[in-house]
């Protein structure tokens, strides 16, 4: 019955767990859904459980974010071993550029062009509270920061954000 | 928190309803993890490290009991009953059983000569 309630919950979240996890993995489509299926493995067998001390949105994405790290930390120690490299096979995944993303509307693509040029934290705290209508302590929470760290991310993020959309818009 | 930036707002907006809409549906993702073996991994290795630490202690234990046990180290002070002062010899003065002892009654310490021995000794 939790299970079942639990389920109806995720598939609630899940277009903007989606969303959460896309940004994750820097718009690697791919990627992004090996993530968020990975996330459901653990919620599944246990190994991610939700204590209550948070709303399911933020330990949801947390969940998320810590599967996003882990997953890239991987990538880097085989990247760093070499294994790719001599069994023959791609590097890992190349960040998407803007121009990969071709079809999308205009907005979109200015605005994840001007993302991507931002720092992890402050593209996250930017994407959370923008994207997903988090407050900045729930930013804070998923972030495992603190409140004033989020807030500093913010402003600055914001600001970084305005000035590559501007230029941008003037290309 | 103020969050006037409407420009911002509409630019993301128009970021989630593209994303959301190009997304993976959740039942073919929940399904695919459904199906997908769990990793117990860290469950093992913390019964591994349980054992490898419990092994540990037995083998510390064990060593430490094996240890053969002996006398204890003679102390090199002196016990109290045993100590001498470094001066104790100036005490050590003629006469001075005078000073350790009570006299005993009706006899000197010492043998001094008197008129009434003299009287004893001389033949009448």
């Amino acid at each position: 019955m939790i299970e079942r309630s639990l389920e109806q919950h995720l598939a609630e979240l899940h277009p903007a767990s989606f969303g959460w996890s896309l940004q994750c993995c820097r718009w690697d489509r791919q990627e992004a859904e090996d993530v968020l299926q990975a996330a459901y493995v653990k919620i599944l067998d246990g190994r991610a459980r939700f204590d209550g001390r948070s709303s399911l949105k933020t330990w949801l994405f947390s969940v998320i974010r810590r599967t996003a790290a882990e997953r890239r930390r991987a990538q880097w120690t085989r990247a760093l071993l070499s294994l790719h490299w001599r069994n023959g096979h791609a590097a890992p995944a190349p960040v998407a550029t803007p121009e990969a993303l071709a079809g999308d509307g205009e907005t979109a693509r200015a605005l994840r062009a001007a993302l991507s040029r931002l720092p992890a934290r402050q593209r996250e705290v930017l994407h959370l509270v923008f994207y997903q209508d988090l407050t900045l302590e729930q930013a804070a929470e998923v972030l495992a920061i603190s409140l004033g760290s989020a807030r500093t991310h913010y402003h600055r993020g914001k600001a970084a954000l305005r000035e590559s959309l501007r230029g941008e818009g003037a290309r | 928190m103020s969050r006037p930036d409407p420009d911002l707002e509409r630019a993301f907006a128009a970021l989630r309803r593209q994303e959301q809409r190009e997304g993976p549906g959740f039942a073919p993702l929940w399904q695919a993890a459904g199906r997908r073996p769990g990793r117990p991994a860290r469950p093992r290795l913390g019964a591994a490290a349980v054992v490898v630490a419990t092994l540990c202690g037995l083998t510390g234990l064990a060593l430490w009991r094996l240890q053969p046990v002996g006398p204890p180290p003679q102390s090199s002070v002196p016990s109290l009953s045993h100590w001498r002062p470094a001066t104790d010899f100036l005490l050590r003065t003629p006469g001075r059983e005078i000073l350790g002892a009570a006299p005993p009654l009706g006899r000197s310490a010492f043998r001094f000569p008197t008129s009434s021995a003299n009287r004893e000794r001389r033949p009448s």
